[in-house]
């Protein structure tokens, strides 16, 4: 498995350090980073899209620097509250990656009213921001951020702001997105059973300021992967090893 | 011989003097209000009323006179609704405020006895006569004055051959050739102008006979009615602040400059100066400064009917009284009381 | 809907004018104010009846000075914002020169304004200008700098340039900021063409204003003031429509 996301040694913050010797390798899985808030999970995604540079060590995307990475249009970013644009409309909303950066061809041979058509929202495709729900409004975020079908996809806590019926709705979502195509998913969350359940791999950061890696499970389970998992005693055998991990 | 140089003396001393009276029962004071019609400077009546304050002339004409000064034109409203019982403002003004809405107002002393106002060239223009004024710039304040249509017709111009435009108040305009003839007041804007450097001649109405008239103190209506004795008091602790500032002009600039703070006191000076010498003609040297003839007042009213300055008629009596400037002197000489 | 709410607004506004004109009118006749202290409204009724091509031809000139101030002094504040919101160093040191534009007192400069652009409209479409241009100035820049850091963040992932994030982003979150500058920008424009005018002009309703004050005409005074009014309500509107139109999306046009 080819490594799509390198970090070796990788210090960063802001005024004072967040992150310290920061080692990690992503290939075609999904790896879910949990932590305490305020550990510098976002950070690590910050640092992995080339939005702040390392005070030490390296960050490889795709064998090239986040920036280049970026200006080849191979980055999908979903936020935890998506900030979709009110003045446009859902389908203009998901369009909206294809028009800037034009001269980074794009993957993407699903069109954006596919996009919207598979997040179940054709109903709502000519409506604004402020006439959708929640759910419906990460679903658009969703969308958008893979109508420019990216090898990597980082997500920093995209569920977090939700209902407990929407955050499952949209999780079987998430799973039924990454059965197809092979992408590299950093998904940052503060629900273990949420990483166990999505990911591949869990990632404990924490500690003291500045926080480091403090642990990794792989998680076996077989894909696909629905909720019934989480009755199994695997499953949980599975979450307590990440929780003593942080603790 | 010396009894004979003692009564001499004497003799001389009193021609001099204001003739005097045996004083006065005490008389209760009044309080008036007088409003200067422009912001404080050296025009003759207002430094008559600065003086005649300093000297304390009205307190002995038993008067506690509170000075005020316009900004914008208010002294007007205030005059006709008894707010302020005294002001001053220039004959022609107060024949248009009684013809136009029938504003309550009486001039009750002629100071300035000619035309305050001119019009201006820089002195290296080659505009020599009023007919060079064709093909030229010529400004206007607020709108074309009855004093410019007559000098256009006296000097035979066509009109239609000279660019008017409305100019504000600011004489700069002349200064850098925005305009080529400006409209200023004689006693004012060339003193302004040569300071800025640029020396200016100027056309004057009354050298080509316009029967025009300066300022005046007037009072209201209800003042004449009601409290005369109050405004013949005014008057003439005024008028012998007058006196008193024409007698020593230095001194009564020194009182200028309490009020016009700020002010270039050698401007206020020019003022002063320009306006005691058109405060002066035969009719005051016979009859005292501030003298009123009804001819004169008839002779502007119809030209200002003429030109266009008077939307109509009025009658010259109801703008103008002489009753009590007439009173006050004897014989050229302010009676004192 | 909201048409509907203005209407009423409207009827209200008319209603109550009406009730203090009615006041206004009695207080005049029963006290036999003279015109040149009060004029009745039926005065200035009758008067702006009479002259109401001239009301409106120097009405009309007005307005095309503010509306050309307007936009001049717009276009400026804009670009300089938008160089503000580039870069802080920018930002550093343009703001304190704003701010010796803003605190300038118009009035003391109008008149130098008609010396050095003559006595055309070129001074009065440059006061108009100066007086809308601070409030716009900061306007656009907190509506430039408005646009929310997680978005700018998102499309930067995507590769975007600078130029792009500015189109697609930072000018469609400033638009409510520019809207409600407008509003306030519009009004203050029109009273910088008065202000213009009052200093050299042979036109414009500043200029009726005027020479009102200098003959105590106040019907004619009153009159002109009503007719500036008037645009500047009609001003307003228009601004509010296209507000409402341009900015369905945002919350505050959901609200009402």
């Amino acid at each position: 498995m080819s490594v799509a996301i390198a970090l070796h040694g990788v210090s960063a913050g802001y005024k004072s350090p967040v992150l310290r010797d920061i080692d990690l390798e992503v290939g075609n899985e999904v790896v879910a980073v949990v932590g305490r808030s305020g550990s510098g999970k976002t950070t690590l995604l910050r640092l992995i899209a080339g939005l702040l540079e390392p005070t030490a060590g390296t960050v490889d995307l795709l064998g090239v620097a986040p920036v280049v990475a970026r200006r080849r249009k191979r980055i999908g970013f979903v936020a935890q509250d998506a900030r979709l644009h009110p003045w446009r409309t859902v389908r203009e909303n998901v369009t909206l990656p294809l028009e800037v950066n034009r001269t980074a061809r794009t993957n993407g041979h699903i069109s954006p009213d596919e996009w919207v058509a598979r997040m179940g929202l054709s109903d709502a495709i000519d409506a604004y921001p402020h006439q959708l729900s929640g759910g419906m409004r990460q679903r658009v975020a969703l969308a958008r951020s893979l109508v420019i079908d990216p090898e990597v996809l980082l997500m920093d806590e995209p569920l977090a702001s939700l209902d407990e019926l929407t955050r499952e709705d949209l999780r079987d979502e998430l799973l039924r997105l990454w059965e197809g195509r092979a992408r590299s998913v950093v998904y940052v969350t503060h629900d273990i059973e949420e990483a166990v359940l999505l990911a591949d791999r869990v990632v404990v950061i924490g500690g003291a300021r500045p926080a480091r890696v403090r642990g990794e499970v792989r998680i076996p389970l077989a894909r696909p992967r629905t909720k019934a998992l989480r009755r199994e005693p695997r499953f949980h055998d599975l979450v307590e090893e990440v929780r003593s991990i942080l603790a | 011989m010396r009894r004979a140089l003692a009564v001499a003396v004497t003799l001389l001393v009193a021609c001099n003097a204001p003739v005097a009276a045996p004083s006065p029962t005490p008389v209760p004071v009044e309080k008036v209000t007088f409003i200067a019609g422009f912001k404080p400077q050296a025009d003759l009546p207002f430094v008559a009323v600065y003086v005649a304050q300093e000297k304390g002339y009205f307190r002995d004409q038993s008067l506690d006179v509170e000075i005020q000064h316009a900004t914008s034109g208010e002294h007007i409203q205030l005059l006709a609704t008894d707010r302020a019982q005294f002001s001053t403002g220039s004959a022609g003004d107060v024949m248009k405020r009684v013809a136009s809405a029938g504003v309550p107002l009486v001039s009750i002393a002629q100071i300035g006895q000619r035309d305050e106002q001119s019009f201006a060239v820089r002195a290296d223009s080659p505009i020599r006569t009023l007919k060079d004024w064709e093909g030229r710039l010529v400004g206007y304040k607020t709108t074309v004055s009855a004093d410019y249509l007559a000098l256009v017709s006296i000097g035979g111009v066509d009109r239609t051959k000279v660019r008017e435009v409305a100019v504000g108040f600011d004489p700069r305009v002349l200064a850098d050739g925005r305009v080529d003839v400006y409209p200023v007041f004689t006693a004012n804007e060339p003193d302004t102008l040569a300071r800025l450097g640029i020396p200016v001649r100027l056309f004057d109405p009354t050298t080509y006979g316009v029967p025009g008239l300066g300022l005046t103190f007037m009072t209201n209506q209800q003042m004449i009615q009601k409290k005369p004795e109050v405004v013949t008091r005014f008057l003439r602790a005024a008028l012998r602040g007058l006196a008193d500032a024409i007698a020593d002009r230095d001194a009564a600039i020194d009182v200028v400059m309490k009020y016009a703070t700020g002010e270039d006191r050698a401007h206020q000076r020019y003022m002063l100066d320009t306006e005691i010498e058109a405060a002066q003609n035969d009719l005051t040297r016979t009859n005292g400064i501030g003298a009123m003839s009804r001819d004169r007042y008839v002779a502007l009213r119809d030209f200002l009917l003429q030109y266009g300055g008077l939307a109509k008629s009025v009658d010259v009596d109801a703008v103008f009284t002489d009753r009590f400037v007439k009173e006050l002197y004897k014989d050229g000489r302010l009676v004192w009381r | 809907m909201t048409a509907r709410r203005t209407l009423v607004d409207l009827a209200v506004a008319l209603v109550a004018i009406t009730a203090i004109a009615l006041v206004l009118e009695v207080w005049a006749r029963a006290f036999r104010v003279p015109s040149y202290l009060l004029p009745a409204p039926s005065a200035v009724l009758a008067r702006m009846a009479t002259d109401a091509g001239l009301l409106a031809r120097e009405g009309g000139i007005t307005l095309g000075e503010a509306a050309a101030g307007f936009v001049l002094g717009t276009g400026v504040a804009f670009g300089l914002a938008t160089a503000m919101a580039w870069s802080r160093p920018l930002e550093r040191t343009l703001f304190p020169l704003a701010i010796l534009v803003k605190l300038t007192p118009i009035v003391a400069v109008a008149p130098l304004f008609t010396l050095w652009f003559g006595f055309g409209t070129a001074p009065k479409v440059a006061i108009a200008a100066l007086i809308t241009f601070f409030p716009m100035l900061v306007n656009s820049f907190v509506g430039l700098r408005s646009a929310d850091l997680q978005e700018v963040a998102f499309l930067q992932t995507l590769g975007a340039s600078g130029r792009e994030i500015f189109r697609h982003l930072r000018v469609p979150s400033a638009l409510p900021y520019l809207f409600s500058g407008a509003r306030i920008s519009l009004n203050l424009a029109l009273i910088g063409a008065v202000i213009g005018e009052w200093t050299g002009a042979d036109r414009g309703l500043g200029r009726v204003i005027f020479v009102a004050n200098a003959n105590l005409d106040l019907t004619i005074l009153f009159g002109a003031v009503l007719v500036l009014a008037a645009i500047g309500i009609a001003a307003n509107a228009l601004v509010g429509a296209a507000e409402r139109r341009v900015l369905h999306w945002h919350p505050i046009a959901i609200a009402t």
